[in-house]
């Protein structure tokens, strides 16, 4: 095909020969009358392509992004520092114990710093590996924050919710987990933490961190494996030479109970399966069980044979009667 | 009829949330669906707003989503709905504005979405080629300027034009291969 020809034919202005060419060149066979149509058709339906220009879907996307609205399950996404200080603001509020001051420690001055990773769990439990080769699970409806250089200069993360952590050793850049009013620093470690209505608490289950009132490093104290660390709305401390590993069953899958209390057990049967407990019923036994990714129902079948004890659960109650 | 996009149309994907998956089904089909509302609507934001729209739907939905059909037919199936939607609206407003929706032209067609579908394509593959044959093709195609005019606009040959223009159909032949079988024939 002479492109060349064909593209003379088309414009207004062709002359009379070149068209006499292509015609006698088409009218050979039905293979050629067909290609002369298909490059025909395809110059006729270019010019309504014309419509497509003025669309312009990078701008749009943007527009669709925001109206999804909903907080999107892991995937990381940039958030603009406003947006990041509006959050920070909210959480200052909460907490009633994070200082701006603090903002400005996790506000570093690096060529973009006015953006932000973010990371929201919604209703999974779900992992992020961060760019230092840390890994975080966090637990469900739970968010972290960290700055774009992070693993740069620093490794600071802000925390909302409950969160495991396997942070990768690196002495001369401590991970540091800003939640509510309480600051954790670490070199590497295994430890979870937890931001609960009246707490933070910190369960560490290697190594030791260093645990402190974000915004007064005077408040602080080391918190060593089997150990669990608590910081409390009205910013005291509290350690306890003991974790209860129930505590990250959200994550570990598994309920483990050593000569506990019924009482504990069944706080923490209910905590993990996020209801009430209702007790109606003196409790003075103890239990020793295991369960790994059991129902509720299951759980509660086999209680019911060990202690004697009648468990029911409602909608969002377990009750327990004698 | 040609292969369509080659993106990644798993529904599954879309289900879990994958936002990266949603932003390229985003990417592949925004333009040309709102090209196609447009032939309905008759009105450029209008269209706009009726394609976005159906995709923060599409992704609220995603979780109890069933389509039986492919999702290129789904997605201008609904959004044909859209528009049919939006039209009436318009016209119990503006009685006086003819019943669109009842003109066998506004009725649903799987040729007018080939036609899209082909439409996009070579705009695609438009802003694909190079920048003076982009440009000079742009604007015989677009704007309705003959060969001549171009020439003298950009101030070069009128030979220039013609050469570059082959080149942006030899282009386009050449990428909507598959859309029109049957070999390039020589001349």
């Amino acid at each position: 095909m002479n492109f060349k020809r064909v593209s003379r034919t088309l414009d207004p202005s062709a002359r009379k020969e070149d068209k006499e060419k292509l015609s006698r060149w088409s009218g050979v066979n039905a293979s050629r009358r067909d290609e002369l149509d298909t490059i025909t058709s395809l110059w006729e339906e270019s010019r309504q392509c014309v419509l497509f220009e003025g669309i312009d879907t990078e701008a749009d996307w943007g527009k669709v992004r925001q109206k999804l609205g909903t907080p999107l399950e892991t995937r990381h996404k940039v958030i603009p520092f406003r947006k990041y200080l509006i959050r920070i603001a909210a959480a200052v509020l909460f907490a009633a114990g994070l200082s701006l001051a603090l903002v400005m420690i996790l506000r570093h001055d690096g060529k973009n710093p006015s953006y932000y990773l973010s990371f929201e769990s919604l209703g999974q439990v779900k992992s992020v590996q961060l760019p230092d080769g840390s890994v975080v699970t966090l637990n469900k409806n739970s968010s972290l924050w960290h700055n774009r250089d992070f693993n740069r200069e620093s490794r600071d993360i802000i925390l909302q919710g409950e969160a495991y952590f396997e942070v990768e050793h690196n002495p001369q850049l401590p991970f540091r987990v800003f939640t509510g009013n309480s600051l954790v620093e670490v070199t590497g470690t295994r430890f979870s933490i937890c931001e609960d209505t009246s707490f933070v608490r910190v369960l560490v289950l290697s190594g030791s961190v260093s645990f402190q009132l974000a915004d007064n490093p005077k408040i602080a104290t080391t918190v060593s494996k089997d150990e669990s660390g608590y910081i409390f709305r009205d910013n005291t401390l509290e350690k306890q030479q003991q974790v209860n590993i129930n505590n990250i069953s959200w994550k570990t899958g598994q309920l483990v109970f050593h000569k506990t209390p019924v009482v504990y057990a069944l706080q923490d049967i209910a905590h993990h399966f996020n209801k009430e407990l209702s007790v109606e019923a003196s409790l003075n036994d103890s239990l020793t069980a295991q369960f790994t990714e059991q129902s509720l129902e299951d759980i509660l079948e086999e209680l019911q044979l060990i202690t004697s004890l009648s468990i029911h659960q409602t909608d969002n109650v377990i009750v327990v009667k004698p | 009829m040609a292969a369509a996009a080659k993106i990644p149309v798993s529904l599954d994907g879309l289900k879990t949330g994958d936002i990266c998956l949603f932003e390229s089904l985003f990417r592949e089909y925004y333009r040309p669906l709102v090209v196609y509302a447009m032939k309905y609507v008759r009105d450029t934001d209008a269209a706009k707003e009726i394609v976005q729209e159906f995709f923060v739907r599409l992704y609220e939905k995603r979780s109890s989503l069933a389509i039986d059909t492919s999702l290129k037919s789904y997605f201008y199936r609904s959004v044909y709905n859209s528009c049919i939607n939006y039209i009436s609206h318009m016209e119990m407003r503006n009685r006086h504005i003819k019943n669109l929706a009842m003109q066998s032209e506004n009725e649903f067609s799987d040729n007018q979405v080939a036609l899209i579908e082909l439409q996009n394509r070579i705009y695609k593959s438009v802003e694909d080629m190079p920048v003076q044959c982009r440009r000079i093709f742009k604007l015989n195609r677009f704007e309705g300027l003959r060969n001549e005019q171009i020439a003298e606009k950009l101030g070069i040959s009128k030979r220039t034009v013609e050469t570059q223009i082959s080149k942006a159909l030899r282009i386009l032949r050449k990428k909507l291969a598959d859309y029109f079988p049957g070999g390039v024939q020589k001349y």
